[in-house]
């Protein structure tokens, strides 16, 4: 009677478990189902991956529009502040601004979240090579604030790389929610890049251009379709929050006489001259504002106080001043000011960034290439018969190509000025310009800006350059060509003595003829010797079948894959002839040596 | 010393500065390439120029022949001169250059991948005088393929004169394609991405430098003598609502279709002409005659069409002549090309875009008056659609198609047609309508950033000529010395004719031994038959593939026409060896461009 109480009680206890442990087991096997789907099924995943792709670029441009409108409504607050300051303290609370700004993202960025320092793209370009492309979202968030507090607060700096590196984090925290591979990882993180910068600037197609050639450093990528997809997307959302109107509006540009073309490249002379100033003078101020001993948190509001000096004198230096630009497109600034603001925003904004806070320089080089093309073309008017039908289109033409001489990506370059401006009338002096600028600017400093600002902290990111260099140097040329090599009757012993002596990890056996018959390694010898065989000739415990070796001519990238794929630590050189004849060794010390060689020979 | 010596001798001072001058210039090679690429670009804008005028003077001859000459013909000349022109382009490419068949892309890609860019002087004349008098007689082609393969040609050969290393030939034959394409079609910033994205297929900054340098010499010539107008000019059009997108999406897909479909039929055209016993000097007059045919019924089809698809995008094409079309122009540019005419798949493929997408919007249009566009709109997209699709070009396409419209706003919906287009196209086929033909001699570009060397090796450079073979009677023992001295080897073993019988390698040999009457076997009883070959024109990496199929050691190499003649054989070791040499002779040149 109790057992069948007990037994109907279990019963019970059991139906009412099954559909619990069902559904679990149901939604278990889906998921592996699902994931392994998605997974192991070609097309499917491609298509998985471009529905991830949306949904990061909604993201994505969600957060540059909100970036967008914080900024605008600091600033706003700011100038509010301003004008209900009484006059006299006026001065003081418009250098205190900054400051005050710079303390409070210095702070947040010491304490809370370091990741968030600087313009966004070269971090970005770390994380992918350093922790494949995961980025936390502690990032975006603390990215957000700090380039708000401090563009907001006056900094002249610009909102579209820390947009990059919100995206960045945002499509990677998406994309953790999903089964993805390393490179998968990695395309999808490119595509958040195109997203933001695609909705920071209106500009689709160079947002696609620019990830290429400054992140991928590829123009043919093999994942182009995400890319694209991703700047449409973010295209999209941001149109429709903002409108579509854009970034700039310029009035019909023509180019005037011939002979302006030559003036162009005198605009790109002096670009290029101007951008590579820029870039050697921010290194410089980072490595002063580091080499301060002050604490971290206080720098940027130092640099900010500087920054809210100049901006007494000079208001137009202040935030991203895309209004500024917009008037020295439509030539409504006079020379001496135009003149002034390239001198002065040049100033402000390695100011601005090398005291330390987060903060781009898109729109900064923009800004002072307008200034710069702006002053050149009224300079002409001024002091030459020469007349120049629309000054506003050197305005124009200025922007991309210093742009270019301190970003170096010059595809973009010139299709994010037609894009920003809808204009396609100038393209010819846009070309040239920005060639021109491009050309001298690589000449006279082969670093771009981000590599020069990573190089500051001692950051080297891989190049396909590396790759070129272990190509050029041939095994023969590195190799010890005299190498302590054993017979093959020597008893073990005396090898453990040698590889004592030496410190080295093996030996060559070879032949009274010089002919390669086996490696002996330290762990072959140690094995050995545990097993008492002290005595036993080191033929006999040696690898002398399968052996790996390499030839003289072999070039130094294939020597690592041979060191990489078969993991040893000694590789022999031999002849082509049969049998081989040893010629040399080498280790991976010797290749790391010769690749740092040849790295410093080449600068 | 200045003093007396500067005015005395000025003409040693200039000789000696003049010296310097050329010892520093011969150093930095990089110099004098940019100062050719101005040349390349001027040469190539002129080509593109040329080839615009040649063109509307063969066209206009044409008709004037037609009705004067040929008026007994009465409605048969419409058949009668593509035929001619297809005769005079087939006797031209037959005799002087058979390079200039096709559409001319391929070939440039092909020698920048293999040759270091080396092409034959006499190519680009022939061409833009064979591709004038197909697209002038009629025949459905674009120019671009003739003017990337004239720019290309000038600057191989400017470069080929300078005595140029490979890699700057390769540079300049790009300046050329990229001057080609700014001129022909009025856009400089795609003919600088063309030329990356689809004849360089690598992007660094030397060459982007020296290709925007070509480009725009080219276009501000085209500019400075034929104005500076869009190719086509179009009504302000612009996104209506987002209902669209779903329709522009829709759009794309059926892009995809088109574009692989033409891509099938190009060659399939290409494959059946091929396969005719008629002397190749004919092939393209039949295949002008198949046209003149076609264009009885649709004259719309002949020659390069801007005027049509001018009318696509201002709407004045009905919905069933652009269904038409979309099939009789796909037809049309398949036999003008696939026949042996000369000329480009650009304008074709654009073409084929503004039908359908003008289908598609008469269409949408129809049923939702209110959230869509005007179907001009939708041709307009679907022009870059089918393109990207064709050519797997995404860049290209978006920005030529901007730059020969002048029109930026509709650029979401067109970059999403492109995408969807050029995803799902590589997606059914791996090879663009570029690539596809070299796929088919065994290059494999697609996807791929630099070509394989092994690729770029024929077998005829590494094969061994001199080679030891048996004869099939030979018996054993005499095969037991010869192996005794060369055991590592596998002879090819040739009947009494000379041709070849099979290969014979030391397995068979110890096989044959182990058998029980070995007294009357012969080597041609142990031979292996059925043996694997190459032709000597395959690329390296085919051979390596075969062996490694069959683990062979070594591979016959034998006579196209002819398979049982022997022509050497290729070594493992000895392909391997070559490629080392050439990887480390490769990275050499290469790096002394630095960066």
């Amino acid at each position: 009677m109790i057992e069948g109480e007990k037994r109907k009680q279990r019963r019970k206890e059991l139906l009412r478990m099954l559909p619990l442990r069902f559904t679990h087991h149901v939604r278990r096997t889906t998921t592996i189902r699902l994931t392994r789907l998605l997974r192991d099924h070609p097309v499917l995943q491609a298509e998985s991956l471009l529905l991830v792709a949306i949904l990061i670029s909604i993201g994505c441009g969600g957060a540059a529009v909100a970036l967008h409108r914080a900024i605008h409504l600091v600033t706003h607050l700011m100038y509010d502040m301003w004008g209900a300051v009484p006059g006299g303290w006026r001065p003081l609370v418009i250098v205190m601004t900054p400051a005050a700004g710079g303390l409070v993202a210095g702070l947040i960025l010491h304490y809370m979240i370091p990741e968030a320092r600087g313009s966004g793209i070269p971090q970005v370009k770390l994380d992918l090579v350093m922790r494949r492309g995961e980025i936390p979202f502690k990032v975006a968030l603390g990215k957000f604030i700090t380039t708000t507090i401090a563009i907001g607060s006056g900094r002249s700096l610009g909102p579209e790389g820390p947009t990059i590196q919100i995206s960045a984090s945002i499509g990677s925290t998406i994309a953790r929610w999903f089964p993805m591979t390393a490179t998968q990882m990695r395309i999808i993180v490119h595509a958040a890049c195109v997203s933001g910068l695609a909705a920071a600037f209106n500009t689709p197609i160079a947002g696609m251009t620019f990830v290429m050639e400054e992140i991928i450093g590829d123009l043919n990528a093999r994942h182009l379709s995400y890319l694209i997809v991703a700047a449409v997307g973010a295209t999209i959302i941001a149109r429709l929050l903002l409108g579509s109107a854009p970034v700039f509006e310029v009035s019909a540009y023509v180019l005037g006489h011939p002979a302006e073309l030559g003036l162009y490249v005198v605009l790109g002379v002096l670009s290029g001259l101007l951008s590579v100033a820029f870039i050697r003078l921010l290194v410089w101020s980072i490595a002063r504002f580091q080499a301060i001993a002050l604490p971290e948190y206080v720098k940027p509001a130092l640099g900010g106080v500087l920054v809210g000096i100049m901006g007494l004198y000079l208001p137009q230096v202040f935030g991203i001043g895309y209004d500024t630009v917009t008037d020295a497109l439509l030539n409504r600034l006079p020379l001496a000011l135009m003149a002034a603001l390239t001198v002065g925003k040049f100033v402000a904004t390695i100011l601005s960034y090398s005291s330390g806070t987060a903060g781009g320089l898109f729109a900064p080089s923009l800004f002072i290439g307008a200034m710069l093309g702006g002053s050149l073309a009224a300079l002409v008017e001024a002091v030459s018969p020469m007349h120049i039908v629309t000054p506003g289109a050197f305005a124009l033409v200025g922007m991309g190509a210093v742009f270019v001489g301190i970003i170096r990506t010059p595809i973009t370059s010139i299709l994010i000025i037609f894009e920003m401006t809808n204009d396609y009338a100038l393209i010819l002096p846009l070309m040239l310009a920005n060639m021109t600028s491009f050309v001298l600017a690589r000449f006279l400093e082969p670093r771009n800006l981000y590599e020069a600002i990573l190089a500051v902290n001692n950051v080297h990111l891989p190049s396909a350059q590396d790759h070129v260099l272990l190509e050029e140097i041939a095994a023969e040329e590195v190799m010890e060509s005299h190498p302590i090599v054993v017979q093959p009757e020597t008893p073990v012993a005396e090898v453990a003595a040698l590889l004592d002596q030496t410190h080295h990890r093996g030996f060559p056996i070879v032949t009274a003829t010089q002919s390669l018959l086996g490696i002996v390694t330290a762990t072959d010898v140690h094995q050995a010797l545990a097993h008492d065989q002290q005595n036993a000739p080191v033929k006999a415990i040696a690898t002398t079948s399968n052996l790996v070796y390499v030839h003289p001519d072999h070039t130094l990238n294939w020597v690592m894959q041979q060191l990489g794929a078969h993991e040893v630590s000694l590789l022999p050189v031999v002849t082509r002839s049969q049998p081989p004849r040893l010629m040399g060794v080498l280790t991976r010390a010797d290749v790391i040596r010769a690749f740092a060689q040849k790295k410093t020979q080449h600068g | 010393m200045e003093t007396a010596h500067g005015p005395r001798y000025p003409q040693r001072r200039l000789a000696k500065y003049l010296t310097r001058l050329a010892a520093q210039l011969r150093m930095s090679q990089r110099a004098f390439v940019v100062g050719a690429a101005v040349i390349v670009g001027l040469g190539a804008g002129a080509g593109a120029l040329l080839l615009r005028w040649l063109i509307a003077t063969t066209t206009r001859v044409a008709l004037q022949g037609g009705s004067g000459l040929l008026a007994f013909l009465g409605a048969f000349q419409v058949i009668c001169i593509p035929a001619l022109g297809g005769l005079l382009v087939g006797v031209m490419t037959s005799c002087l250059a058979r390079e200039a068949k096709g559409h001319g892309v391929p070939e440039v890609i092909e020698a920048v991948a293999l040759r270091g860019g080396r092409m034959r002087p006499v190519v680009p004349v022939v061409k833009l005088l064979a591709s004038a008098i197909c697209i002038g007689t009629g025949g459905s082609a674009g120019r671009e393929g003739p003017v990337v393969q004239v720019g290309a040609g000038v600057g191989s050969t400017l470069g080929q004169w300078l005595r140029l290393s490979d890699e700057h030939i390769r540079q300049l034959v790009a300046c050329g394609a990229a001057g080609g394409i700014a001129a022909a079609f009025n856009a400089p910033v795609a003919g600088v991405v063309f030329a990356l994205e689809i004849i360089l297929r690598a992007f660094n900054p030397t060459s982007f430098c020296t290709t925007v340098i070509a480009s725009v010499a080219a276009s501000e010539m085209a500019r400075a003598i034929s104005g500076n107008v869009p190719a086509f000019v179009v009504p302000p059009y612009a996104l209506v609502s987002l209902w669209e997108f779903p329709l522009y999406a829709i759009l794309g897909i059926a892009a995809a279709g088109v574009g692989i479909v033409f891509t099938a039929m190009l060659y399939a055209c290409h494959d059946v002409f091929e396969g005719l016993t008629i002397p190749a000097y004919l092939k393209p007059a039949a295949g002008g005659l198949l046209i003149g045919t076609v264009g009885v019924a649709f004259p719309q089809i002949f020659g390069v069409g801007y005027d049509i698809i001018t009318q696509a995008l201002h709407n004045a094409l009905s919905l069933r002549l652009m269904a038409v079309l979309v099939v009789a122009k796909m037809l049309a540019t398949s036999l003008t090309l696939g026949s042996g005419g000369t000329g480009g798949i650009l304008v074709p493929s654009l073409y084929l875009g503004a039908m359908l997408g003008g289908c598609f919007g008469t269409l949408v249009h129809a049923l939702w008056p209110t959230v869509t566009a005007v179907p001009g709109t939708y041709a307009l997209v679907g022009m870059a659609a089918v393109f990207a699709a064709v050519a797997h070009a995404p860049i290209t396409a978006l920005l030529i198609l901007f730059e020969m419209t002048g029109d930026y706003r509709i650029v979401l919906p067109v970059m999403l047609t492109t995408v969807i287009g050029t995803f799902l196209a590589e997606r059914m086929a791996s090879e663009s309508i570029y690539t596809l033909k070299l796929s088919r001699r065994g290059l494999q570009l697609s996807g791929r950033r630099t070509l394989d060397i092994l690729q770029t090796m024929q077998v005829k450079e590494v094969m061994e000529t001199q080679v030891d073979t048996v004869p099939t009677t030979m018996g054993l023992p005499a095969l037991a010395r010869r192996f005794e001295r060369l055991p590592c080897q596998s002879f090819p073993v040739l009947d009494a004719r000379g041709a070849l019988w099979g290969m014979l390698g030391i397995e068979e040999f110890t096989h044959a031994l182990a058998q029980d009457a070995t007294d009357h076997l012969t080597a041609g009883d142990i031979a292996t038959t059925s043996v694997a070959t190459v032709y000597p024109d395959e690329p390296v990496s085919t051979a390596m593939r075969r062996m490694a199929i069959g683990d062979f050691r070594c591979l016959p190499v034998v006579e196209r026409s002819n398979t049982r003649l022997l022509l050497g054989v290729v070594h493992w070791d000895d392909m391997h060896q070559v490629y080392q040499r050439v990887m480390k002779r490769r990275s050499r040149t290469d790096s002394r461009e630095g960066p």
